[in-house]
């Protein structure tokens, strides 16, 4: 093959997913721009409104609600599953009978969809006949209406994200923890490293780009939850549990401001990219994934 | 320099596509159109959406569909049944991408607050065309629910709430068990002495009300004080003194464990309807799942407690069904609502339902079926429902909010109802 051809070949490999990222992606995110400017209803064309939606945002209440539950989940979620996981992931590379089994039940809630998730936590928690507070009724704690209650709606849905994100964090972590060479503990032990010194000394530092890249998929993920809180809580009661999402669903497909909806969506677009940016630029000093 | 541009390039991707992955609305809908049958004749398929039917009602449908098909030939019938609570949200999606449903069925505020859009087709036109007897045999106030601006945009599947109660929990009580409250007051005084607390939780509601997408409940007790949350203008009203005092006095319901937290779109159902409860408004159209689930003799069926002016008013609200002013099917769409409302289908429907029948003309024999559902033609007779105005949607959200800060407490009743009235004004001033 010649030069020229060598250098089309690429190019030529990647142009589908280019092509579906330009479809589905990025020309959408322009459209969505292009109408956070608008006042649309869906059945009208867009009437451009300038910055109006964004005014709008800066003084509502509910978003302001939304963008700090949305904080809270993230903070709520991403550390505590991945630590979680981490130790997971840690004591499940042992040499275990039955750890495949171990391994899959721990990761199981990571592959359910979330419907499945948030169905089979309105059963546990619901707040006669759940197991939670029968459990806790056993011990003399008097249970809540866990989902129902603006105390507690929010807890619950971070908890239940957590369950569902340490599985995927265990099984990446894992698969980080294997790859690391078994002559590097070996040489440790003979040094008499301990175990913790081991884990401290050997597999944290090489496990720092896999726990970046976890974290900034898991952030990405924590910002755009919308199923579990949907199904669970439906951002309730009195938006106790209502996230960015689940507000840009609101004022979308019941409300029909798409324009309104649109300006929400680029805020988190904007907040998604700026806090990932900045994970990834403080992340990467130390991991070197520049 | 050129390893970072590439690692943000792709980093930016990753981005993009994770959260839009996440925003993105999710709609089905398949292809209505016209195919052609092995005789080579053009068949009309329709797209029909029905909301959570549930069981008994998906196969009361399922069978209707089926007479239909048996009549009519050239037209099948593509049945897609929803949950309420992804009703909309689908519904509206599938408009807005031009694959709505050629006939679909639609909750009575919704039909109301969006008719104005001219998503749905006037079917006057074809009721005239037909001399469509049908029209006359309609209970005069359902079929005029279906108006707007001189026309007739969707046909009505009645649903009226007058007061059930269960005998047994009455009983277990020391109340009479074929005694109901007789007046607002002692409906409360009923409600408390029926709760039942175990370790200070409510395990049984005297009454059932629902703290989130509360509004169908607290209306049946509104209507009964003589007002409704909004007026004709679509003003919202919920901030009004007697709604402020009704709210205050739910509120310390539910502080005394009278009722528990419960959603009114929950899937599982309503606290009443998973014994759960011992009075509720709740609608007739419950009567064959009930009776299945808990017996149709420990159930008692009257009217509405007398309201302040004496009249025992129940709320009436229901499903309409409507046809999509963009189908390219018209008459089958017609065709198949007539069929859906004629008298043979309407009777079948409604008896293995325990939905009420909308036609005159069927009354008799439903009750051969239902007796227990005379009290509900007697409630029909002042029965009301959301007055007919465009704002409702934002009527409904901040009432619901309302209701959910001063159930939980988050807000004084007063200021919850009156600080989301004045957020209800402004967003319809705004939308104006």
């Amino acid at each position: 093959m010649n030069k020229g051809w060598n250098r089309i070949v690429p190019y030529l490999l990647i142009a589908p997913s280019m092509l579906l990222f330009l479809v589905f992606v990025l020309i959408p995110v322009i459209r969505i721009i292009y109408l956070s400017f608008t006042d649309y209803t869906m059945l009208q064309p867009p009437v451009w409104t300038g910055g109006a939606n964004y005014m709008k945002l800066a003084h509502d209440p509910v978003f302001g609600r939304a963008v700090a539950n949305t904080a809270w989940y993230w903070l709520g979620t991403v550390l505590p599953s991945m630590v979680i996981g981490l130790v997971l992931a840690a004591l499940l590379t042992v040499r275990l009978k039955g750890l495949a089994a171990f391994r899959a039940l721990i990761y199981l809630p990571g592959v359910l969809s979330s419907v499945a998730v948030a169905m089979t936590w309105l059963w546990l928690l619901d707040p006669l006949k759940g197991p939670v507070n029968r459990v806790l009724s056993l011990l003399g704690i008097a249970g809540k209406n866990w989902l129902q209650s603006p105390d507690t709606s929010l807890g619950s849905v971070i908890v239940i994200g957590v369950w569902t994100g340490m599985g995927f964090a265990m099984i990446v972590l894992l698969g980080g923890i294997q790859s690391i060479p078994d002559s590097l503990y070996e040489a440790a032990a003979l040094d008499g490293a301990s175990g913790i010194s081991q884990f401290t000394r050997i597999t944290l530092p090489l496990l720092q780009p896999i726990l970046l890249f976890l974290f900034i998929v898991s952030t990405i993920r924590s910002f755009q939850v919308f199923d579990l809180v949907y199904i669970l809580t439906g951002g309730g009661p009195a938006n106790s549990s209502t996230t960015i999402v689940t507000q840009i669903v609101g004022a979308s497909f019941q409300d029909y401001r798409m324009g309104y909806a649109s300006a929400m969506a680029v805020v988190l677009l904007a907040a998604t990219m700026a806090i990932t940016l900045l994970q990834y630029k403080l992340g990467s000093r130390n991991t070197g994934m520049e | 320099m050129k390893h970072r541009l590439t690692a943000g390039f792709m980093m930016l991707t990753i981005i993009l596509a994770l959260v839009l992955g996440g925003c993105g609305a999710t709609s089905s809908s398949g292809a209505a159109g016209k195919t052609t049958d092995e005789a080579g004749s053009e068949k009309v398929t329709l797209k029909f959406w029905y909301p959570n039917a549930g069981e008994i009602g998906t196969k009361a449908i399922k069978e209707t569909i089926a007479s239909f098909e048996a009549q009519h030939s050239g037209i099948s019938v593509d049945l897609t049944v929803v949950p309420w609570d992804q009703y909309f949200q689908k519904l509206a999606v599938a408009y807005s991408g031009g694959t709505q449903p050629d006939v679909h069925g639609l909750g009575f505020g919704q039909l109301i607050s969006t008719v104005d859009q001219g998503k749905y087709l006037n079917l006057q036109p074809y009721i005239d065309k037909d001399k469509w007897e049908g029209a006359s045999d309609f209970f005069p106030d359902i079929w005029k629910s279906g108006q707007w601006k001189g026309g007739q945009y969707g046909l009505l599947m009645p649903d009226v709430r007058p007061l059930a109660w269960r005998k047994d929990f009455f009983k277990e009580a020391g109340l009479d068990p074929e005694s109901p409250p007789k007046t607002v007051d002692e409906l409360f005084d009923y409600a408390n002495k029926l709760k039942k607390t175990e370790n200070g939780q409510t395990v049984r509601s005297g009454l059932d009300i629902q703290t989130s997408n509360g509004e169908q409940s607290y209306l049946s007790l509104l209507l009964l004080l003589g007002q409704n949350f909004y007026d004709d203008k679509g003003d919202p009203q919920f901030d009004s003194d007697v709604s402020i005092k009704l709210v205050e006095r739910l509120v310390d319901l539910y502080k005394s464990g009278g009722f528990m937290a419960s959603n009114q779109q929950s899937a599982n159902g309503t606290p009443f309807q998973n014994s759960q409860a011992a009075m509720a408004f709740i609608s007739a159209s419950q009567t064959a799942s009930l009776t299945a689930s808990v017996g149709g003799d420990k159930i008692g069926w009257s009217l509405p407690p007398e309201g302040t002016d004496g009249s025992k008013t129940s709320l009436m609200l229901g499903t309409f069904l409507t046809a999509a002013s963009a189908t390219k099917h018209p008459e089958e769409a017609w065709e198949f609502i007539k069929f859906w409302f004629s008298k043979d289908n309407i009777l079948k429907y409604t008896t293995e339902t325990g939905n009420l029948p909308p036609l005159q003309s069927v009354k008799a024999d439903y009750l051969k079926a239902h007796p227990e559902n005379e009290i509900s033609y007697e409630a029909m007779k002042n029965a009301q429902g959301y007055p007919p105005a465009k704002e409702w949607s934002i009527d409904v959200k901040y009432l619901r909010l309302a209701l959910e800060e001063a159930y939980n407490g988050i807000k004084a009743p007063a200021d919850a109802l009156k600080e989301n009235a004045k957020l209800a004004r402004d967003e319809i001033a705004a939308a104006q």
